[in-house]
């Protein structure tokens, strides 16, 4: 299944320019490590050292923050999207 | 209102989701704005212009020229007088709207004044620029049962959320209890004015929304905009967190958190010292003259030093640290000059 993966503009040097693009995953789960094998730079920026996403980094999947799901064998259906954000700290 | 409210608000009071009896909420309401800078100068602004019948602004630094850019209530007398910026956009809003009572306080937010700055508070709207005072003001928000309207602004994006206590999860849910250290700043990857100016009139219209009691009316959502190639997304806000610190298990983290000597302000290349006693700026400007080039304002003296860095003192006792951002050498400066 194909999924529809955006990034923050301030991250797309970790992907090759473009901050969306598509992924190839039938599982949530499987879209997130995907996104890291075909991506590596984008590791350090997602997760800590413990391999937990990072504070201040939001993964969405569609409109559901990852964080609240129970469960991230979620089967990928058409349309679905994948959204990396950064909490915005300046003002 | 007072006499000639009429008028002045003809145009917002025609609008139907608002009308007489909303501008009457409106007129009533106190609001506090938090940080006076890029965020926090519109959101006064458009508080202060809706006619919300008191407005507190809080701010603990003072107007540079490179605030300018985006900082929309000041010009370049303020930069040139170094006017605090709690007072130069008092200055400005009470030729705006004379209605309005104005409080304009010049200090940090600290776990020790969170709580006395939300008295008598209905609303608080975010304009700082560090996650470590909004986590703050989130749990001393969470604490009151006051909403938190979020907001923040960096380079062309920007996102805001509004947190209502019992209703929505906390800011704390979405980024964590880190040391809010994280995340880009304005000073490291810059910021053009309008998404700045966005992000502060959607809190804004959230906020006239909630002032007006018009629930059925709120965005929701945490809002995530990009303006130079365009993105906007609204998501879902989900509830409060079970095991959250401050909204689920109640025990506001910020609020018990001892209060750091010493703390870097927005990648400025500063550091902020708090003494632990008031400052006297005529006496610290005599003493000061001999050694290095002084200059003074009701609110600030600045202190040039031989050393290169420039030392700030305000009268409640802080000191920035100008030039650096290592603690230890501001530790040293201040030690040297102002004295432990």
């Amino acid at each position: 299944m194909r999924l529809e993966v955006s990034v923050p503009l301030l991250l797309r040097d970790c992907t090759g320019g473009r901050s969306r693009f598509s992924l190839e995953a039938d599982t949530l789960e499987e879209a997130l490590r995907r996104l890291i094998e075909t991506y590596p730079l984008l590791k350090v920026h997602v997760y800590d050292e413990r391999g937990q996403v990072r504070e201040h980094v939001l993964l969405y999947y569609n409109d559901d923050n990852v964080a609240w799901l129970d469960d991230l064998g979620i089967p990928l259906r058409p349309g679905d999207k994948l959204r990396v954000l950064q909490a915005v700290s300046g003002g | 209102m007072t006499t000639g409210s009429n008028a002045r608000y003809s145009r917002q009071m025609l609008f139907k989701p608002i009308g007489p009896e909303g501008q009457r909420k409106i007129s009533s309401s106190r609001v506090l704005v938090v940080g006076m800078g890029a965020l926090g100068t519109v959101l006064a602004s458009h508080m202060v212009r809706a006619g919300v019948g008191m407005v507190r602004m809080v701010d603990r630094d003072y107007v540079e020229l490179s605030n300018l850019q985006r900082q929309m209530l000041y010009d370049e007398d303020d930069a040139a007088a170094a006017l605090p910026k709690a007072m130069a956009a008092e200055r400005k809003l009470a030729r705006v709207n004379s209605d309005v009572k104005l409080e304009a306080v010049v200090s940090d937010v600290t776990a020790l004044n969170a709580e006395q700055l939300l008295d008598g508070i209905d609303l608080v709207l975010d304009g700082t620029d560090n996650f470590r005072t909004r986590l703050l003001l989130n749990d001393a928000c969470f604490k009151r049962g006051i909403p938190f309207v979020y907001g923040g602004a960096v380079s062309a994006q920007g996102m805001t959320a509004m947190l209502i206590p019992g209703e929505t999860c906390c800011l704390r849910c979405l980024i964590g209890s880190g040391d809010g250290s994280g995340g880009q700043t304005c000073d490291t990857v810059g910021v053009i004015a309008p998404i700045v100016d966005i992000v502060a009139s959607y809190q804004a219209v959230e906020a006239l929304k909630y002032l007006v009691g018009d629930a059925e009316a709120r965005r929701g959502g945490l809002l995530s905009l990009e303006v130079w190639f365009y993105q906007s997304m609204n998501l879902k806000l989900p509830g409060p967190k079970k095991d959250c610190p401050t909204c689920g298990r109640r025990e506001y983290p910020s609020l018990a958190a001892s209060e750091d000597e010493a703390s870097t302000l927005c990648g400025r290349d500063t550091v902020q010292i708090r003494g632990g006693r008031p400052l006297d700026l005529e006496a610290w400007e005599r003493r000061l003259a001999p050694v290095c080039a002084v200059s003074r304002n009701p609110f600030l003296l600045r202190a040039e030093l031989p050393e290169g860095e420039r030392l700030v003192l305000f009268p409640d006792g802080r000191v920035l640290v100008q030039g650096t951002e290592e603690s230890a050498r501001a530790r040293t400066l201040y030690d040297r000059y102002i004295g432990s």
